[in-house]
Parts: C-alpha cells; sequence; structure tokens
C-alpha cells in the first residue's frame, strides 16, 4: 500500500490535498500519528530529522513501502525497502511559500534547478513561466512517455504562456527516466520538468 | 483588488508587501533566480520566478511577469519604482490584460515622460521654467537658443533620466563640440538624439512636490522634499520639509504642482521636481510618474501611507483627503543605505554576514536586507533606507548620527561611513548645500584634509 501526502501551505491555501483519512484498515493511533506528522511537516517549513525520523516511524507502523511529501519548499522520499533515504528538494512552485532557508542538517542541500542526481541524469528545466501540459492537445496523447529515448530537438512538452504555446525541447540524447511536474500544473523559470538518464 | 503582484524587488517589493497585507490583499512576488531566497520573496503569499538573472530576463521581462498574472489570478501589478514602473507600454499590458495596473495610466506617463513634451504642458499649465527651447535639430538653432538665454546654458537630452544626458556650456566656442557628442551619447544612452537647451542655474536645490490625484479629478499635494543632497544626479539624502522655503513659497510650489497634475490627467502619486535658485524662486524640472524612492520622509511628515493611497486610487476610491486636511508635521530625514566603497564608490556586490539594525523611537528602516542575505551584481546597489523623524532638524540630525552608529554591517561595503561624515559637516547641518555639494565642496574638502 503506498501512502502520500501532499500539501500547500500558506496563508490563503489553495488546492490543497490533506492526509487520505479514508485509507482502509488504519488504526486511530497511526491516523493520529499522520495529522501530527502533517502538521510538524507543515510547520517544519525547510526539512528537519524530527519530521523525517517521524515519517520513518510513521511508514513502519502503517506498513507501507515508500512515503513522499511534497511541500513548495521541499520534498521527502522515503523507499522502506532501501533503507532511510532521505532526498530533500527544495522546490520553488508557483504557489504558497514558506520562510526560511534550507535547514543545514538537511541530507542532501540541493539547489532549485537541479536535485542531487546521478551526474548522468540531465534535468530539463522550464525556459517560461506557464502551464506545463504533457500533450499536443486535451485528448492526444502525451509527448513523450517514461522510458522513451529522446535526442536534442525532440518535443518533450508544451509550456502555455499567455495562450501562446511553447514547445519545448530536449537539450540532451537520453532516455526520459522522470517527469516531475503534473499535467496542467503551474511552472515558473526554472522549474525542473523532466529527468532524462544520458545514454 | 484581490491579489496584487509587485513587480520588483528589494526594499520596495515587501514595503508594497506590508501596506497590501495590511489592506488585506494577498500578494505574490515575482522574482529572478538569484532573488530566490530574498525578504520579498519570502514574506508575500505566493511566489513566481520569472527568468534568470539579468534584469532583461526579469523584472523587465513584461511576458513572463504577464504571465505569472495570469498563473495566480492577480487582479492588480504594482511596478514599484525603476524597472517598468515609467514604461507606458507596460501599463498598456497590463491594462488590456484587464488587470488593475497600480499607476498612472500610459497617456500621462507618455505626456510627462520626455522632458521637451512635459516643458509644454508645464507651458500650458502657466508652470513657472528655467528659459529653455525645444528639440534643435542644428547647432545653429542651439547657438540662436543659447544667446537669446544668455550663457550658461545646459544642453540635455530629452529622453534622458538619472541624471544623465546633460552637459554645460559656458560660452559660445564651446556649444560646437558640446553639442554634436551631446546628441550622440543621448542616442547611444536612451535611444534618441533629441536635446534642448535650457538656462543653467549655479548652485541649485532640488526640491519637489509631492501630489496624490484620484481618478475623480481631485488633486492635492503633500508638501516637498528637499534633495539636494546627490552624487551624480543620485540623490544619497532626502528631507521632508525643506527648510529652505516658508509657507508661502509652498503653497505656491504645491498649487503649481497640481496645476500640473491637472493638466497632464495624472491620477495616483506622482512627484513634480522643481530647481530652486538663490533667490528662491523655483522652475519646473521634470515629473515622475510613479512612487519614489524617497517617499516615506514625505509619509513620516504627513501620516500618510503613499502605497496605501495608490492601491486606493487604482481601486477607483475617492481622495479621503481635501488640501486643508494636509499638515507637515516634524522633520525627516531620509540616508540610502548602498552597497558601494563609502571612498570610491565603486560597487560592493556580495553576501552579508553581520547585519546589527538600528532601532527605536523615531527611526524607520526600509530594506530587504537580513544577515546572509546576498547583494547581487545585477541590479543597483541600494540595500535600504534608514529614516528618522523628529520634531526639528537639529533633533532629526542628531537622531540620524545615533542611528548610523548603530547600524553594522558586515560582509559586504556600505556608504553608513559617509553618511556619518555628511551629517557631522558644518555645510550639511547649517543646510548650506546645493545639487553639487557633495562633489563640489563636501568631497573635495574631505580629500583636502
Amino acid at each position: 500500500m503506498r501512502k502520500s501526502i501532499a500539501s500547500k501551505p500558506g496563508k490563503k491555501p489553495a488546492a490543497k490535498k490533506g492526509a487520505d483519512k479514508s485509507a482502509t484498515k488504519v488504526s486511530q493511533k497511526v491516523l493520529a500519528k499522520a495529522t501530527s506528522l502533517d502538521a510538524l511537516l507543515k510547520k517544519s517549513g525547510p526539512i528537519n530529522f524530527r519530521a523525517v525520523h517521524d515519517a520513518w516511524e510513521y511508514m513502519q507502523e502503517v506498513g507501507i513501502e515508500e512515503f513522499e511529501y511534497r511541500s513548495p519548499k521541499f520534498e521527502i522520499k522515503l523507499r522502506a525497502s532501501l533503507g532511510l533515504t532521505v532526498a530533500p528538494t527544495p522546490r520553488a512552485t508557483p504557489s504558497a511559500s514558506t520562510a526560511g532557508h534550507a535547514a543545514p542538517m538537511a541530507a542532501v542541500a540541493a539547489p532549485v534547478a537541479a536535485p542531487a542526481k546521478a551526474a548522468n541524469v540531465h534535468v530539463v528545466t522550464s525556459p517560461f513561466v506557464g502551464t506545463f501540459y504533457r500533450s499536443p492537445g486535451p485528448n492526444e496523447d502525451s509527448f513523450v512517455e517514461v522510458g522513451r529515448v529522446v535526442r536534442p530537438g525532440d518535443v518533450l512538452c508544451i509550456v502555455e504562456a499567455m495562450k501562446l504555446m511553447n514547445e519545448i525541447e530536449s537539450d540532451a540524447s537520453g532516455k526520459v527516466v522522470r517527469v516531475l511536474v503534473e499535467n496542467g500544473t503551474a511552472v515558473e523559470f526554472g522549474e525542473p520538468l523532466f529527468e532524462i538518464e544520458k545514454l | 483588488m484581490k491579489k496584487l503582484l509587485i513587480a520588483n524587488r528589494g526594499e520596495i517589493a515587501v514595503r508594497i508587501i506590508r501596506t497590501a497585507r495590511k489592506l488585506g490583499i494577498a500578494t505574490v512576488a515575482i522574482h529572478s533566480q538569484c532573488d530566490e531566497e530574498s525578504l520579498h520573496v519570502q514574506i508575500a503569499d505566493e511566489s513566481v520566478c520569472v527568468g534568470s538573472n539579468r534584469a532583461k530576463d526579469s523584472y523587465l521581462n513584461m511576458v513572463a511577469i504577464m504571465s505569472a498574472c495570469e498563473l495566480t489570478g492577480a487582479d492588480a501589478v504594482h511596478p514599484g519604482y525603476g524597472f517598468m514602473s515609467e514604461n507606458p507600454e507596460f501599463a498598456d499590458v497590463v491594462q488590456q490584460c484587464g488587470v488593475t495596473f497600480v499607476g498612472p495610466n500610459a497617456e500621462s506617463m507618455r505626456l510627462m515622460g520626455g522632458k521637451v513634451g512635459a516643458r509644454a504642458i508645464a507651458k500650458e499649465a502657466g508652470v513657472p521654467m528655467l528659459e529653455g527651447s525645444g528639440v534643435l535639430e542644428t547647432v545653429d538653432d542651439a547657438k540662436k537658443v543659447a544667446e537669446k538665454i544668455g550663457y550658461p546654458v545646459l544642453i540635455k537630452a530629452s529622453n534622458g533620466g538619472g541624471g544623465r544626458g546633460m552637459r554645460v556650456v559656458r560660452k559660445s566656442s564651446e556649444l560646437d563640440q558640446t553639442f554634436h557628442s551631446a546628441r550622440s551619447e543621448s542616442q547611444t544612452a536612451f535611444g534618441s538624439p533629441d536635446v534642448f537647451i535650457e538656462k543653467f542655474v549655479e548652485k541649485p536645490r532640488h526640491i519637489e512636490i509631492q501630489i496624490l490625484a484620484d481618478k475623480h479629478g481631485n488633486v492635492i499635494h503633500l508638501g516637498e522634499r528637499e534633495c539636494s543632497i546627490q552624487r551624480r544626479h543620485q540623490k544619497i539624502i532626502e528631507e521632508a520639509p525643506s527648510v529652505y522655503i516658508d509657507d508661502k513659497i509652498r503653497q505656491k510650489m504645491g498649487d503649481a504642482a497640481c496645476q500640473l497634475a491637472r493638466a497632464a490627467k495624472y491620477v495616483g502619486v506622482g512627484t513634480v521636481e522643481f530647481l530652486v535658485d538663490e533667490n528662491r524662486k523655483f522652475y519646473f524640472m521634470e515629473m515622475n510618474t510613479r512612487i519614489q524612492v524617497e517617499h516615506p520622509v514625505t509619509e513620516m511628515v504627513t501620516g500618510l501611507d503613499l502605497v496605501e493611497e495608490q492601491i486606493r486610487v487604482a481601486r477607483g476610491e475617492k481622495l479621503r483627503y481635501e488640501q486643508s486636511d494636509i499638515k507637515l508635521t516634524g522633520h525627516s530625514i531620509e540616508c540610502r543605505i548602498n552597497a558601494e566603497d563609502p571612498y570610491t564608490f565603486i560597487p560592493c556586490p556580495g553576501t552579508i554576514q553581520k547585519y546589527l539594525a538600528p532601532g527605536g523611537r523615531g527611526v524607520r528602516l526600509d530594506s530587504a536586507a537580513f544577515a546572509g542575505s546576498k547583494i547581487p551584481p545585477f541590479y543597483d546597489s541600494m540595500i535600504g533606507k534608514l529614516i528618522v523623524t523628529e520634531s526639528n532638524r537639529e533633533k532629526a540630525i542628531d537622531l540620524m548620527l545615533s542611528a548610523l552608529a548603530e547600524f553594522k554591517i558586515e560582509g559586504i561595503k556600505t556608504n553608513i561611513p559617509l553618511h556619518r561624515e555628511m551629517m557631522m559637516s558644518k555645510d550639511y547641518r547649517t543646510n548650506n548645500v546645493y545639487t553639487k555639494w557633495i562633489e563640489e565642496d563636501f568631497l573635495k574638502s574631505r580629500s583636502d584634509g
């Protein structure tokens, strides 16, 4: 079972997804823990180890393999089978922002445009402020899927700015290994969009 | 107005966000990549990175900024000062996108933006001006005008600004060469070779009037600011009121400024700049169609929040004051704190390591700096404004000295030591200053001993 909590803290919360309280067979204690963990993560702004440790404990109690938490300033991904792997990824999105700098205790302090990754992974970032679309039109197939091999010049996505559809081309040769943004989300300049493993 | 996007950075962006919050308006900060950790980004409700570091890619990037507007659903844009605040194209674009522009409309900007055009409007409005000409195409035209006005004269670029594009000519033999180089400099710097001539005033003071106008035809003035302490035409110290003029002159200048604002169909907050000569005669110089850096000293002596007034006017509200409601109380001085060497004036970008800010009664600091903040090399070097207010000028100067002594910034150089010296100088204390005082008198005497 995989559980993910995503939220956008801020003074005027817009689209906010709280903990999925309708998950089946979750004990009251675990639920309470989820709620307090959510509050702690929201409050901590930049990542801190206490929050990470609590997330880890939570995973063990609930018995889940993967835990993912995304906020405008950082992202935590924990995977049980590989041990405690923390990848705090400071991420500025066009949404609510929290105060503070990346905490010195974060396992990996990564700048916005380049999450800590293997050297052969190239990150394609948005050159525009706009809305990210994976396909040329609403009912059409995505330009690329994970696993697709691309060359420089291949269109990966569209970023729509002021009603202008800008096709974003790959600037590297390789295999698309991750799509970092959801279809239809607002992206800012420099926002990481795709990870391409260079071949 | 539900959500305001601030198309600026640094201290003015922070300043605007604070007032928007006071009025219950949500805020959107836009920023370049290097400004990611800036104060204005941190305190806004939302933020959008609009481009890479160079101003043209970010703070001057109209498309990216309007896109950010669209994405965040902002219904108003505040341009601050500098950047695109006096760009009529930007004002037009914002309006065309159905977004409120917190500032004058594009037409007023165009009318008052070029100095020759502004002079024409001022003439029509009966505002006192220095003798001068329209755009001069040939040296012969220039010679005729100069002879008529009488030397010394000043050749000025019509599209000039920031104190650039001005050359003094003291005798007719100098005119030829100066005229030609002024034209080509103007072309290079401002994209147009248009120059005109104006009578040159020796040792002038720069005294400006703050005006406020609503969309219903009401115009008032909020008194003056004395801005004669300048270096290379950049203001360094400003104060309100000016002890050089009395109530009679103040009223005349204020009325003239309001006349001009009406003639320009001005809406919002604006400033009419005057030169005042040694006989206390005032002459129209130019109009700034934006909120100005030094607006806080006016706020401190009138009790108004000028950014609030801007927003109210933009929302279509009527002015809440009549001219008789405006009273100037006390004396306020502002020192612009720049990241530069206090002796060579070379800009000094970098990271602030230690930051101890002054405070206390009558001390106001408008700044986006903090310990650990970065001063990037891509924008201007002003990192904050220290404003003090007391019951009279002498006390204000002493309070400024005290506040400057408390103000400790390490990691970059600042002009704080320069301000301290100026505050302690006899000339400044006796207000024996003019626009070239720093360069001609103060700095020279400083290097002498």
